[in-house]
C-alpha cells in the first residue's frame, strides 16, 4: 500500500464536503516552509500557483491526522474510551468563575476562560490557542500569551475557524518545547490527539485540552451575512451575544431576544457536522458547555487525571466555584445536567452515525 | 605472553573512562577498537554542567578529548555497537560486535541538522533527561562524536507506520538510509578494558523520596542539565512545575546510597561535593537563592574538596544534618520537608521551591549482563569485582576494568584507573607495540620558495547553517577582488568527502598554493582540510580557517547583513594572513628508553616495575635506606588483606628485575633536560652518579603527622593510628576502653583539608580490636564519618559490632585531661546536646597524613607543589597523573592522601604515561611553536619566566646568554612572544607580520569604531 498523502484528503474528505475546516492538514504540513498547502476560501488546498504535486513532499502526516480519517481512532479511543452519550469522564458538574471581569463577558459560567487564565497566570503554559473576533461576529484563532489578550476571547462566536491550524504558529513562541493550551470543537481536539497519539509536532506540545460542547457548527457567510444580515436585516453590529439553548437566540444591544428554530438554520450548518457522533467533546482533558447549567454556571465534565488536577487546583485556590447549594441539591443538580446531555449527546451520536452509514452505503 | 598475540585492545564503553585508555593505548603504539552503545562518545561527563572542584565546564574539556579520539586513525569507532561475543584468550581475543542500523550513512552525513528540523516528531530527549524534545532523527547533543545524525526506529514514522520520510526528501547530502540493516563485525583484539561506568539511582524506585509523584522534585543529574547553558532551558535555572525561578531549594543527599534495605549499602562517593557544586553553581545564576543541603555525612575527601565544602558555607550554603520527609504543597507544587533539627531535636516543617535529589551510583542492568555474560565476576553490589592489590584486573585474564564499572568513583580516579588499565592491557601484548598501527602516507611536498601567493578559497553554506544567514554569493563576489585570490568556490558543504577530492583537483588545476576555507570551527574541522591539501601536496599550515558559521550566521543570526559584512572581513583577514604563510615542520627528537622514579613505596616500586614489564629500564630512586615506604607501618586493611605480604612479594620482584637499577640512600642533586631527553644528577651517600631518562615519575609519598594536640607525647597511653596498629601487630593490646579522636590536624586552620585515609584507619583499627576482645568498648569521636565507596560497609559493620561513634562540632573539640593514674576524655555530643565524659585506658588520634617534605624536588622539577605540600598536577580533573611539564608524572600519596588501592592504580597509571614517551619512536614536536631571533635575544629570561610548561631556557651560547625554546616542549600558546621586550621570539603562524596585516585589513573599520 502507498502512502496516502494530500491528493487523497482532497479527494476523500475536501472534495467530498466532509472538511471540518480544523487547519490540522496545514498545522502539520511538512512542507511548510516550501508552502505546499494554503486555506482559500476555507478550503485546504495546494498553492494555486503550483497547483500540482511539486511542493509536497508526499509524507501523508495530513491525511493520518484529519479529523475525517479514521485510521488512528482505535489507537485515540483505546485512550479515551468514549463512550457514547457523552464519554467517560470522572467528574460531572457545574461551576463558574469567581473573577468578576470574567463573569461580566462570559458565554455561561465563564469556566474556560478562568482555565486558561489560572494556567497563564501560574505560568503553567507559554500560550493558549483560542478565538479572538474580528469584526462582524467573524473571528479568527490565536495563540495569546498573555490574560489582557485571553479576555478578548470570552463568548461564543457560531462559525467555524480553522483552530488547530494556528496551533502549528508555535514557532512564534520562540522555544523550542512551547508549553500551549488549545481550545476547540470535538473535531478539532480530536486531531490534537491524533498528533500526540503520533507523538507529533504541534499537537505533542498541547499539555492542556479543553474541549467545548458542539452540537454543530456553521458557515460564517451562510449564518452571519446570508441569513442574519441579508435575510433577517439584523445589523450584526448590534448584536450583544448569541446562544443556542434548544433554539438560537440573538440578544440585541437593547437586551431584546430574538429566538429563531434551529430547523430553520439546518441547511446553514456545515456538512461535515453531520457526521460528527460527538456533543460533549469526548477526548478533551476537561469539556464544558451551557447545556444544563443552571444560569451563571458552565457544565463541567472533568476527563482525564490533568483535567481533575486542574480543576481541583483551581477550586482550592478560589479561581473557581461549583453549584453553592447544600450536597443533595448538587446531586439532583448534577443528575439533571446529566439527563441533559446525555439526551443531546444521544441524539448527535444517533444523527452522526446514521449519516455515516448513509455515506457507507452510497460508497 | 601468548604466541599470536594481537596488538590491539577492545575498549568497552566510551565514558571518559574509555577515552582515556583508548587515547592511551594509541600513543603507546597499540590499535584501539572502542565500542560505545551510545551513539556518541562521552558517557556521563557529557551531560554535566560544570566539574569540581574548579568548576571547569564539564563539556569544555571532554570535547577535545572527543575529537581527538574521533580524528585518530588508529582507533576505530563503534559507535551505537554492543559487543555481543568473546571468546579466545588473553593475548588473543576474537570480539563479536553488533552494529546498530543509523538510518543514516555516517560517511555522507555533514550534521547539517535538516533533517531534525524538519522530522515532524517529538520524544522526550534523553540527554536532557527528558526535560525537553529530539526528533527521531537527532544528533545526540551539539557537539556529538562522531559528528553524525541518527534515526530512532522506535519513534520514526516510516519505521513504525510507512509514511513520512520526510527526512529522505530533505537531506540534500542524500545520507538517509532505511535499508541500512544491523550487523555483526568480527574484532581480534589482544587484551579488553571494560569501561561502562554506573548510572544514576532510579529514585521512582524508593517511595518516600516522592520523585515522578511531584514535578518539583528532581534529580541531581535533571538539576545539571538545567544548569547546562545546552539544556533544556537555555541555562535558565527553572521549575519543571512552571518553569519560574526557584528562589530556595533543597538537595537530599545519599538518595540509593548508604541504604542496606536495597543492598546498596555503599557511599556513592561523588553525591556530597557535586551537590555542594551544584548549589554553588546555582547560586552563580541566582544570587538570591537559599540554598540547603540535607545530609548524614559531608564526604569532601578529595583533593581540595574540604576546601570547597567550607567555601560553601561562606558562601551562605545552609547545611542540614538530617534525613527529610517530602509532601508536596498542591496550592503552588512547592514540597514541604520535615526535617530534624540538630541544635533542639526538633521536627521542623519547611517550604521549598525545588527539591534536588542527589542520586547515587549503581551498574546498570544492561552492564551486569554483559559481565555475566562474559563470565566475570561481580561483588555483592554487582559491581565488577577487584581486588585491593589488583585494582585493575577483572576475574578474567586479559580483560581489566577502570572506573565506576567497579565502585563508585570521581573522574580522576576514574582517569588514573583508565591510564593504569591502559598499560596493564598493552603490558600483556607489548611484544605486538606498532604491529598494526598505521601511519598516513602522503606525497613529497611541493616546493613554494620563491613563489608568488596564489591563493584558493572555499565558502560553505553548511546546508542552510550559513546560507540562510550570510549572503554567501556576495562574500563569494568581494572574496575575488582581494589580492591573491586565484579561484573561489562555494559549496553546499565544504567538509563534506566529495568536496575533499573537488578541493584536491582545484589546488591542481589552478596551481594554487595556498588555501582558505570559509566555514565553522577550526578546533573541529582544520585538521580534515589541512589533510585534504597535505595530500595534494601542499604543506598543512599554507591554510587558514575562517570561522563564518559561530562568527557570523550564528551570533548574528537575527542581522543578515550585517553577518555578511562580518563573513567578508574574516576572509579577507584569513586571506592576508595566509598570504604570508610558510611552510612548517614538525621536528622530530630521539628518546632515551629509560624511566626514572623518584620514591621507593608501595607507588614508586608499582610504577618501576609496570615499566619493566614492557621492557623498559628504570631506576627506582630511594632517599632511605630500604625500600616499602609507608605501607611497612600497615599490616592488615580494613578488607582483611595483607599488606606486609604483598610488600615483600613486590620488594622481591624489584629486586630480581634485571629491568630495575634501585638506588638506595640517594638524593637527587639536580635535574635538566627536557621530554625525552631528562638529565639526573644522583648522590648516592656522597658517590654522584649521571642518570638519563626519558620520562619521570614522582612517587615520594607523605607521612603521618605528628601531633602536639590532645596530650600526645606526654603519655604512653595516647597513640596514633599506626602506632595502634604497630601494638596489636605485636599482641600488646590490653585495654578495655578505647577513645579514638578523628580529624587531628586535619580540617583546621592548620591544614585545611581532609586527610581521607582516617576514618577508614579508625575504623579498621577499632574492627580489629573488636575482634580481638569482642567486649572492649570503643568511642569514636567524629566530625564526619568519611568511609565512602566501599569502604561503607565497615562503618556499617563497627556499629552493629557495638563501636560507639560520638560526632562532635569543630568549634567545640574534645578535651583531653591527665587525671592521675587516669585519662579523661570530655565531648559534646551534638546528637544529645551534653557533655559525655569517657575515661578510656588508651587513647588513639587519628591524626592527618602529611607530605613530604617536596619543595627542593618540585624546584629541581620545575614543577608546582599546592598550598598544602603536595605536588600540583596539570589538571586536577582530567590530567590527574601529570604534571603542565611534559615528560615527568606523578603517583601515590605525592599527590593527595589515599588508600593502598588508589596508590597502586595511579602508579600502574602514571607509569602508563611514561611509557607513551619511553615508547615513541620519536619525540613529535608541534610545527606551530615559538622561535627566537638570537641577534635580537637580550637574554632577559622574561620568557624563561612565563612560560608555563618551561620551554624556553635561557642557556649560554657562543654569542652570550641567549633563549632557546625547547620544541618537544613548547605548546604554541604565544605567551613568550607576547612578553618578549625585545621582539625576539615569534610565534609561528602566528607572527607579528601576519597579525599586523590582518589588523590592517579591518583597521579602517577599527577607526570608525573608536569614533
Amino acid at each position: 500500500m502507498g502512502i496516502k498523502i494530500f491528493d487523497d484528503l482532497r479527494r476523500e474528505v475536501v472534495e467530498s464536503n466532509l472538511c471540518n475546516l480544523c487547519g490540522a492538514c496545514l498545522a502539520v504540513c511538512s512542507a511548510n516552509e516550501m508552502n505546499a498547502l494554503c486555506l482559500e476560501e476555507n478550503i485546504p488546498q495546494y498553492i494555486k500557483e503550483f497547483d500540482d504535486v511539486q511542493k509536497c513532499l508526499e509524507c501523508g502526516l495530513c491525511y493520518l491526522v484529519c479529523g475525517q480519517i479514521s485510521d488512528l481512532d482505535p489507537k485515540i479511543d483505546a485512550l479515551f474510551a468514549p463512550a457514547p452519550p457523552i464519554g467517560s469522564y470522572r467528574l460531572l458538574t457545574c461551576a463558574k468563575t469567581t473573577d468578576p471581569k470574567i463573569q461580566k463577558r462570559a458565554q455561561d459560567g465563564g469556566v474556560v476562560t478562568s482555565v486558561l487564565k489560572y494556567l497563564l497566570d501560574k505560568n503553567l503554559i507559554d500560550g493558549a490557542v483560542v478565538n479572538i473576533p474580528t469584526s462582524n461576529w467573524e473571528s479568527s484563532p490565536k495563540i495569546v500569551t498573555s490574560v489582557e489578550e485571553l479576555l478578548q476571547s470570552t463568548g461564543t462566536r457560531y462559525s467555524a475557524v480553522p483552530a488547530v491550524q494556528e496551533l502549528g504558529n508555535f514557532q512564534t513562541l520562540n522555544k523550542e518545547s512551547p508549553r500551549l493550551a488549545f481550545v476547540g470543537c470535538p473535531c478539532q481536539v480530536k486531531t490534537v490527539r491524533k498528533m500526540q497519539e503520533l507523538q507529533m509536532r504541534p499537537g505533542i506540545f498541547v499539555k492542556y485540552v479543553i474541549g467545548l460542547f458542539c452540537m454543530e457548527n456553521f458557515d460564517y457567510q451562510k449564518l452571519m451575512k446570508g441569513k442574519f444580515e441579508k435575510d433577517l436585516k439584523i445589523d450584526l453590529n448590534n448584536i450583544k451575544k448569541l446562544n443556542i439553548k434548544k433554539n438560537f437566540f440573538i440578544t440585541l444591544k437593547d437586551n431584546k431576544q430574538i429566538e429563531i428554530p434551529l430547523k430553520e438554520l439546518s441547511d446553514l450548518v456545515r456538512n461535515n457536522c453531520h457526521f460528527c457522533d460527538d456533543f460533549t467533546n469526548f477526548y478533551a482533558d476537561i469539556s464544558v458547555g451551557g447545556v444544563g447549567a443552571p444560569a451563571g454556571y458552565s457544565t463541567v465534565i472533568l476527563r482525564t487525571q490533568i483535567g481533575d488536577k486542574i480543576f481541583y487546583d483551581m477550586k482550592r485556590a478560589k479561581e473557581i466555584e461549583e453549584v453553592n447549594s447544600p450536597p443533595a441539591d448538587l446531586k439532583k443538580i448534577r443528575a439533571n445536567v446529566f439527563s441533559q446531555i446525555s439526551r443531546l449527546g444521544q441524539i448527535k451520536y444517533d444523527r452522526g452515525k446514521k449519516k455515516k452509514l448513509e455515506i457507507n452505503k452510497s460508497g | 605472553m601468548v604466541e599470536n598475540a594481537v596488538g590491539a585492545v577492545l575498549v568497552i564503553g566510551s565514558g571518559i573512562g574509555g577515552i582515556q585508555a583508548s587515547l592511551d593505548l594509541v600513543e603507546q603504539g597499540f590499535k584501539v577498537a572502542l565500542v560505545e552503545k551510545n551513539p556518541a562518545l562521552g558517557g556521563a561527563m557529557a551531560q554535566l554542567d560544570k566539574t569540581f572542584p574548579t568548576n571547569d565546564c564539564s563539556m569544555c574539556i571532554l570535547a577535545p578529548k572527543m575529537v581527538e579520539v574521533a580524528r585518530d586513525p588508529n582507533i576505530d569507532l563503534y559507535t551505537f555497537c554492543e559487543v555481543t561475543e568473546i571468546t579466545g584468550e588473553a593475548g588473543n581475543f576474537e570480539v563479536s560486535v553488533l552494529k546498530k542500523a543509523r538510518y543514516i550513512d555516517e560517511e555522507k552525513c555533514v550534521a547539517c541538522g535538516n533533517c531534525a528540523k524538519q522530522c515532524p516528531i517529538r520524544v522526550p530527549h534523553e540527554y536532557n533527561k527528558d526535560l525537553s524534545h529530539r526528533a527521531a532523527s537527532y544528533i545526540p547533543f551539539p557537539q556529538a562524536v562522531p559528528s553524525t545524525y541518527l534515526i530512532d526506529r522506535e519513534n520514526c514514522l516510516y519505521m513504525s507506520r510507512g509514511i513520512c520520510r520526510i527526512c529522505e526528501k530533505v537531506c540534500n547530502a542524500k545520507a538517509i538510509d532505511f535499508e541500512q540493516k544491523d550487523e555483526i563485525i568480527k574484532v581480534n583484539v589482544g587484551s579488553i578494558i571494560i569501561a561502562l561506568g554506573a548510572e544514576t539511582f532510579d529514585a521512582s524506585t524508593l517511595y518516600q523520596y516522592r520523585y515522578g509523584q511531584f514535578p518539583n522534585i528532581i534529580t541531581s543529574l535533571e538539576f545539571e542539565r538545567i544548569l547546562s547553558a545546552s539544556g533544556p532551558f537555555g541555562g535558565h535555572v527553572v521549575r519543571p512545575s512552571d518553569e519560574t525561578i526557584p528562589n530556595k531549594i533543597l538537595w537530599v543527599s545519599c538518595v540509593g546510597s548508604r541504604n542496606s534495605r536495597i543492598n546498596h549499602n555503599y557511599c556513592s562517593t561523588i553525591c556530597c561535593t557535586y551537590s555542594i557544586k551544584e548549589a554553588l553553581i546555582a547560586k552563580e545564576h541566582n544570587p538570591e537563592l537559599e540554598c540547603y543541603f540535607a545530609y548524614i555525612d559531608i564526604r569532601t575527601m578529595g583533593k581540595g574538596f574540604e576546601e570547597y565544602y567550607v567555601s560553601a558555607k561562606d558562601f551562605g550554603i545552609n547545611f542540614i544534618n538530617s534525613q527529610v520527609s517530602l509532601e508536596e504543597n498542591p496550592l503552588n507544587n512547592n514540597i514541604i520537608a520535615v526535617h530534624e533539627d540538630f541544635a533542639t531535636g526538633k521536627l521542623v516543617q519547611e517550604e521549598f521551591e525545588l527539591v534536588v535529589l542527589s542520586v547515587g551510583l549503581q551498574p546498570s542492568k544492561s552492564s551486569i549482563n554483559l559481565l555475566n555474560k562474559f563470565g566475570i565476576k561481580l561483588n555483592q553490589y554487582q559491581f565488577c569485582l577487584t581486588e585491593n592489590f589488583k585494582p585493575l584486573e577483572t576475574s578474567r585474564a586479559g580483560v581489566y576494568v577502570c572506573g565506576t564499572l567497579s565502585g563508585p568513583k570521581d573522574i580522576p580516579e576514574t582517569v588514573a584507573e583508565a591510564s593504569g588499565a591502559a598499560g596493564k592491557a598493552a603490558s600483556l601484548i607489548h611484544s605486538k607495540r606498532y604491529d598494526l598501527i598505521t601511519e598516513r602516507e602522503f606525497p613529497s611536498e611541493k616546493d613554494i620558495e620563491g613563489q608568488d601567493p596564489r591563493i584558493g578559497v572555499f565558502i560553505c553554506h553548511c546546508g542552510i547553517n550559513i546560507g540562510s544567514i550570510v549572503n554567501v554569493p556576495e562574500v563569494n563576489e568581494y572574496t575575488k577582488t582581494l589580492p591573491n585570490v586565484i579561484y573561489v568556490e562555494e559549496n553546499l558543504y565544504t567538509c563534506s568527502q566529495d568536496t575533499q577530492e573537488k578541493i584536491k583537483e582545484v589546488i591542481k588545476a589552478h596551481d594554487l598554493n595556498r588555501v582558505v576555507v570559509a566555514s565553522c570551527t577550526p578546533r573541529t574541522h582544520e585538521p580534515l582540510f589541512q589533510n585534504t591539501i597535505r595530500e595534494a601536496g601542499l604543506n598543512p599550515h599554507l591554510f587558514e580557517l575562517a570561522n563564518i558559521r559561530e562568527h557570523c550566521s550564528w551570533v548574528h543570526m537575527s542581522e543578515p547583513e550585517k553577518a555578511t559584512e562580518k563573513a567578508k572581513e574574516i576572509v579577507a583577514m584569513s586571506v592576508h594572513k595566509v598570504s604570508l604563510s610558510e611552510p612548517l615542520h614538525e621536528a622530530f627528537v630521539d628518546v632515551v628508553r629509560s624511566g626514572l622514579v623518584i620514591g621507593g613505596g608501595i607507588a614508586g616500586m608499582t610504577a618501576a616495575l609496570e615499566l619493566a614489564n614492557q621492557d623498559y629500564s628504570v631506576y627506582l630512586i630511594e632517599k632511605g635506606s630500604e625500600l616499602g615506604g609507608l605501607v611497612r607501618n600497615l599490616y592488615y586493611t580494613v578488607e582483611g588483606d595483607n599488606p606486609q605480604k604483598y610488600l615483600k612479594n613486590l620488594i622481591e620482584k624489584v629486586k630480581n628485575s634485571e629491568k630495575i637499577t634501585t638506588l638506595l640512600n640517594t638524593k637527587i642533586e639536580e635535574i635538566s633536560g627536557f621530554v625525552g631527553n631528562f638529565k639526573i644528577k644522583v648522590n648516592s651517600q656522597g658517590e654522584m652518579n649521571d642518570l638519563e631518562a626519558g620520562a619521570l615519575i614522582v612517587a615520594t609519598g607523605g607521612s603521618e603527622y605528628k601531633p602536639t594536640e590532645y596530650l600526645y607525647g606526654q603519655n604512653e597511653r595516647i597513640l596514633t593510628q599506626h602506632e595502634l596498629e604497630q601494638q596489636i601487630s605485636k599482641n600488646k593490646i590490653e585495654t578495655k576502653t578505647v577513645v579514638m579522636i578523628q580529624c587531628v590536624g586535619s580540617r583546621n586552620e592548620d591544614r585545611r583539608y581532609c586527610s581521607k585515609i582516617c576514618c577508614t584507619s579508625a575504623i579498621k583499627n577499632a574492627l580489629k580490636l573488636k575482634e580481638i576482645n569482642p567486649k572492649i568498648t570503643i568511642y569514636i569521636l567524629y566530625r564526619d564519618i568519611r568511609t565512602y565507596g566501599l569502604l561503607e560497609d565497615y562503618y556499617r559493620e563497627a556499629r552493629k559490632k557495638g563501636v560507639i561513634f560520638i560526632k562532635y562540632e569543630a568549634e567545640n573539640p574534645p578535651e583531653v585531661i591527665q587525671e592521675v593514674n587516669q585519662l579523661a576524655v570530655k565531648v559534646n555530643d551534638i546528637a544529645i546536646q551534653r557533655i559525655i565524659s569517657l575515661k578510656p585506658d588508651l587513647l588513639v588520634l587519628s591524626v592527618a597524613f602529611i607530605p613530604t617534605e617536596n619543595k627542593d624536588l618540585s624546584q629541581m622539577l620545575k614543577v608546582p607543589l599546592d598550598q598544602n605540600g603536595f605536588f600540583l598536577e596539570a589538571h586536577v580533573k582530567l590530567r590527574p597523573l601529570d604534571f603542565a611539564t611534559d615528560g615527568i608524572f606523578l603517583c601515590g600519596t605525592a599527590q593527595w592522601p589515599k588508600p593502598i588501592r588508589e596508590s597502586i592504580a595511579q602508579a600502574m597509571g602514571a607509569a602508563t604515561r611514561a611509557i607513551r614517551i619511553l615508547s615513541a619512536k620519536q619525540i613529535k614536536t608541534d610545527a606551530v611553536v615559538a622561535t627566537v631571533d638570537h641577534d635580537l635575544c637580550i637574554g632577559c629570561g622574561a620568557c624563561e619566566l612565563i612560560c608555563p610548561f618551561h620551554a624556553p631556557r635561557v642557556e649560554r651560547t657562543e654569542s652570550g646568554r641567549k633563549s632557546i625554546i625547547i620544541a618537544s616542549a613548547c605548546k604554541g600558546c604565544g605567551t613568550c612572544g607576547a612578553s618578549c621586550p625585545q621582539k625576539a621570539i615569534s610565534m609561528q603562524r602566528f607572527t607579528d607580520v601576519q597579525i599586523i596585516k590582518q589588523l590592517d585589513t579591518i583597521s579602517e573599520k577599527i577607526l570608525e569604531w573608536e569614533a
